[in-house]
């Protein structure tokens, strides 16, 4: 009976492997192989003209605008998430400021992106700032901004209150201990919390593809998204260009897969 | 009293961005919801409660309500049972498991974006995977993506291959989080497995079952990437969801009167879903 | 912005913070990543947002364009042009179909005099020159005192470009002569002894016979995607048995008993054609027509046969034939779908701009580019070119085609009420909805967008 049992387990997961791996072996697949050779499993011709192709058509440009953009998001929401989860967390507030910040992260997180999105189209067209990457990254604040300040509080309640009050003792001010002794404390927390917002924004599709119309504005999602078109799909560009935007986001995925918890469930 | 001063400045930007780009929105979906109002008319009048009724006359937004409620429960149903299965054996004693779950995980790493080009790739009537396999099989092509009655099927199995590893994760952690001594227990009263699992396993998975449950409703609720990107919302209708019909209405034919008393109405239906989730966390 | 982040938070019960060192390892490659980011974003000066206003000196023009092949022929024009014209420099940014509306639409409206020049499509002339958003090309070339050469384009091209139609001022010049033609394996039905198809019901026999013989897959295959595609492919079938969409004021649905008709025909054609015709968009039917899987199709369009006698790319060489769009009891209405040079009425540099203009749509830059990037001309005078119809041999029926064509209702509205005719046609094809019934629903839910709706 357990040897039964044991090999319906492994054939099982096997088929669930397989099924997990089998559209990314396939994109791989069309990436590495032009024409109608695709579909021989087992040839050997590989080619990677996908790839030389894509970067011919500029693909590196693509990749920058959205380096930028992702950059520029995670450093507002960290400029700005790093204090407020300090005060959030550790100062004196009103509680009604309190339960709002609360009440606005969880919100935020259960908001469809497209019943925000516009009136701040609108807006953004109104103040003539449509078409341009700072301001998608300040419409994306509407997600990584709660998110940081909440992932943060929860980083800065687990630091030791004997340090800050030492701290305090010796004199210094909140903005001292915040600067000098818990940002450093938890900077592990801030990279986890950055790599997110990284995450984010080079993932995102929706706020993209409304705000931005001029190829050399376009993401790596809109480019791809661009792919997919009426003239007919670009397979072995899709394909290229699927792998080569993944693989920096794999690996800092990869790396926070780690913190991967239930954060509600340390709350029981 | 420096302390309190301090303490709010450092709050303040924070506070403006949360204003400018949640609280702002909020206000002008709603003022917009009001009026008629099309950017390329320049038509701009009060019109009232008028555009609410034209939305709900609009047999298109009904269908986008119908085919978004029906994605969203097929994929969440769908997905937390496979999520718990998988779990379940997962959990067993087998060789490997710290290469089979980053394997099983694999499928959320992606974008959705490249999710959905990966999947256009499998299921591409002339030159997907899927069809190819089956006509070497000898069998009949299926049109997953431009048949009426397959393609909100499809999607619905695109969604559940990306996002089923996240639910697995969340059940994994929570069988881990069971006591060894009940299972132990259970053993020496001689109970059989079935036996086990419906009376330890799941009672003590309920509020994992009740997250996954939730966070999946709320997340199914706002398709539009993979519909815009590989159905456009057919055929005939059939993948049109509330965000697309959204998007189309506001920001194709630039009716954001209309849009806007769409996505006022999207919002109170999933405030309804997810005032559990918040309620609760607030709870806590 | 998907919950997979919300189930973030450090586990507190035991998996231990990562070590300083891995951290250290993130965060620089993490700071590095910006500082690459930000650094390359400055250095190749897209640092977005900063919108060139266009500078005052009339030499620096800037346009919104298409991108694709439509790039392709316009920076090689623009690289002709400045180099003719020294002093002279044009900024051509290229966007994708609804991105390039989008975009336009908001400069437009915003009364911004960043772009220079518009490029535009024939269905949102009427549009944009509702809103007085284009300016008076006839009265600018007056005050240049520059004759603008009217008579070597088909008196439609010209009357599309008027708001209103035909009888306003000049907002849009003719550019790029993309228009409906009618492709057919011409081995094939010499083979089968047809003749070429002058009416709708000729293509009706000529698939009953083409089916017969077996000599291609499918004998005919058309787009049938609902909106846009089907609508399109649709309206030359409607036209040709005396349908109407929109009556001539503009104020009213005009479907009715020969709309009924023709979707019936249009049925009759569907069973000749692969299954899943419904979903048909524009490569489904291009790859099969230089594929050689379909003897016809309802509609062509020049970008599609391009490549079409090139061996590399396309099964059938020298096989296709080229004819205008059949007619039935009207005479024959392929579309226009003409892209046209606009001026925006704020632009500072109108004079120059209008300079551009006239040199892209001159005889010798149409015939240059006919050749070298396959532009369907706008010309009559290129047309009839030997050299062009020699290499590009369905130049004589598409500026001919040009002549006769018909344009897409010319109402602002006109975006929505194709999507509803193509909505419905479409469901008519799937078999979801019929004629008659499609037609009574089209026609007041048209009737209302009318009225303002």
């Amino acid at each position: 009976m357990r040897i039964l049992e044991k090999t319906l387990i492994y054939i099982a997961l096997g088929i669930i492997i397989a099924w997990s791996l089998m559209p990314i072996y396939w994109t791989i697949n069309v990436s590495l192989k032009t024409g109608l050779e695709v579909y021989e499993v087992f040839s050997t011709r590989f080619s990677i003209e996908n790839y030389v192709r894509l970067f011919r058509e500029d693909f590196q440009r693509y990749l920058i605008s959205t380096i930028y953009l992702a950059s520029l998001t995670t450093i507002i929401s960290l400029a700005l998430a790093i204090p407020a989860s300090y005060s959030l967390s550790k100062l004196p507030l009103s509680d009604k400021l309190r339960r709002g910040f609360l009440v606005w992260t969880l919100f935020s997180r259960t908001m469809p992106p497209i019943v925000l999105i516009i009136p701040l189209y609108v807006m953004f067209s109104q103040l003539r700032i449509s078409d341009n990457l700072t301001a998608v990254a300040i419409a994306y604040q509407v997600y990584t901004l709660p998110f940081s300040i909440w992932m943060l509080m929860g980083f800065y309640r687990e630091t030791p209150r004997e340090v800050e009050e030492a701290a305090m003792v010796d004199g210094a001010g909140p903005l001292a201990i915040m600067t000098r002794i818990l940002v450093p404390m938890i900077m592990p927390g801030i990279v986890v919390t950055a790599i997110f917002s990284i995450l984010m924004s080079w993932n995102e599709f929706l706020y993209a593809v409304i705000l931005l119309q001029s190829l050399k504005n376009y993401t790596v999602s809109l480019i791809i998204a661009s792919y997919i078109s009426e003239w007919g799909v670009k397979w072995g560009e899709m394909a290229a260009a699927g792998i080569v935007s993944s693989l920096p986001m794999l690996l800092f995925t990869a790396y926070v897969q780690k913190y991967m918890v239930l954060g509600f469930m340390r709350r029981d | 009293m420096k302390t309190g001063s301090i303490s709010y400045i450092l709050v303040l930007p924070s506070l403006a961005l949360m204003l400018f780009t949640t609280v702002y929105p909020i206000i002008g979906v709603l003022y917009y919801s009001l009026y008629s109002y099309n950017i390329v008319t320049g038509e701009f009048r009060f019109s009232g409660l008028n555009e609410y009724i034209e939305l709900l006359r609009d047999p298109l937004f009904l269908t986008s309500i119908r085919n978004t409620v029906m994605f969203s429960i097929a994929a969440t149903v769908l997905q937390t049972i496979l999520g718990l299965i998988i779990a379940v054996l997962v959990n067993q004693r087998i060789r490997g498991k710290r290469y089979i779950i980053p394997i099983l995980v694999l499928p959320n790493m992606f974008s959705v974006v490249v999710v959905s080009s990966m999947w256009k790739l499998m299921l591409d009537y002339e030159t997907g995977l899927i069809n190819h396999i089956l006509k070497s099989l000898g069998f009949q092509p299926l049109p997953w993506l431009t048949s009426m009655d397959l393609a909100l099927f499809s999607i619905v199995l695109i969604d559940t291959w990306q996002w089923t590893p996240i639910c697995f994760l969340i059940f994994y952690a929570g069988l881990q989080s069971i006591p060894r001594e009940l299972y132990e227990a259970a053993i020496v009263d001689g109970a059989s497995s079935v036996r086990t699992f419906t009376s330890i396993t799941l009672p003590m998975l309920k509020p994992y079952i009740a997250l996954v449950l939730l966070l999946r409703s709320i997340d199914t609720f706002r398709l539009f990437d993979k519909v815009y990107l590989l159905t456009g919302g057919g055929p005939a209708n059939s993948t049109e969801t509330i965000s697309l019909y959204i998007f189309k209405t506001g920001l194709v034919f630039w009716d954001i009167g209309k849009a806007s008393a769409a996505s006022f109405i999207m919002l109170i239906l999933i405030l309804a879903i997810s005032a559990l989730y918040i309620r609760r966390s607030i709870l806590s | 912005m998907n919950v997979f982040f919300s189930l973030l938070a450090y586990n507190t019960d035991g998996d231990p913070m990562p070590g300083r060192r891995d951290f250290i390892k993130m965060a620089v490659l993490g700071v590095g990543g910006f500082v690459v980011g930000v650094g390359a974003g400055y250095y190749l000066g897209s640092i977005p947002g900063q919108q060139q206003v266009g500078a005052p000196s009339g030499y620096n023009l800037s346009a919104l364009g298409r991108d694709a092949e439509h790039q392709d022929i316009n920076t090689a024009v623009i690289d002709f042009f400045s180099r003719e014209n020294p002093g002279y420099r044009v900024d051509y940014s290229p966007l994708a179909y609804s991105p390039l509306y989008d975009k336009t639409v908001l400069a437009l409206q915003q009364g911004s005099s960043a772009y220079d020049l518009v490029y535009m499509d024939d269905p949102w002339i009427p549009q944009f020159g509702e809103r007085g958003w284009l300016a008076d090309l006839e009265d600018l070339a007056k005050q240049e005192g520059i004759g603008l050469d009217l008579g070597d384009f088909s008196s439609v091209l010209i009357d599309v470009g008027r708001h209103p139609y035909r009888s306003g001022k000049l907002v849009a010049f003719p550019q790029m002569g993309n228009v409906q033609i009618f492709a057919y394996r011409k081995d094939v039905f010499d083979r089968l002894g047809i003749p070429e198809p002058k009416t709708w019901s000729d293509v009706l026999n000529a698939c009953e016979k083409i089916k017969a013989s077996q000599l291609v897959e499918y004998t005919i295959a058309f787009r049938g995607v609902k909106g846009n595609p089907v609508a399109t492919a649709f309206q030359p079938i409607l036209y040709a048995f005396g349908g109407k969409i929109v009556s001539d004021d503009l104020r009213k649905s005009a479907l009715d008993s020969k709309a009924v008709e023709a979707l019936e025909f249009l049925l009759q054609l569907k069973k000749y054609a692969p299954p899943g015709v419904e979903n048909f968009n524009t490569p489904d039917v291009r790859d099969r027509m230089i594929g050689g899987r379909i003897a016809m199709s309802t509609e062509t369009w020049p970008g599609w046969i391009k490549d079409a006698d090139n061996p590399a790319v396309s099964k059938v060489p020298g096989l296709l034939a080229y004819t205008t769009t059949p007619g039935e009891r009207t005479k024959t209405s392929p579309l226009l779908g003409v892209w046209y040079w606009g001026i925006p009425a704020a632009s500072r540099n109108k004079s120059a701009a209008l300079r551009y203009i006239l040199y892209s749509a001159s005889a010798r830059m149409q015939k240059i580019m006919a050749i070298l990037k396959g532009l369907p001309p706008v010309r009559s005078s290129v047309g009839r070119d030997p050299d062009a119809s020699a290499l590009r041999r369905w130049i004589p029926i598409q500026v001919q085609s040009l002549a006769v064509a018909v344009p897409r209702p010319r109402t602002p509205y006109w975006p929505k009420i194709e999507d509803i005719f193509g909505s419905y046609v479409n469901q008519v094809l799937a078999g979801v909805v019929r004629p008659s019934d499609a037609v009574a629903k089209m026609s007041e839910e048209i009737d209302k967008v009318l009225a303002g709706g």
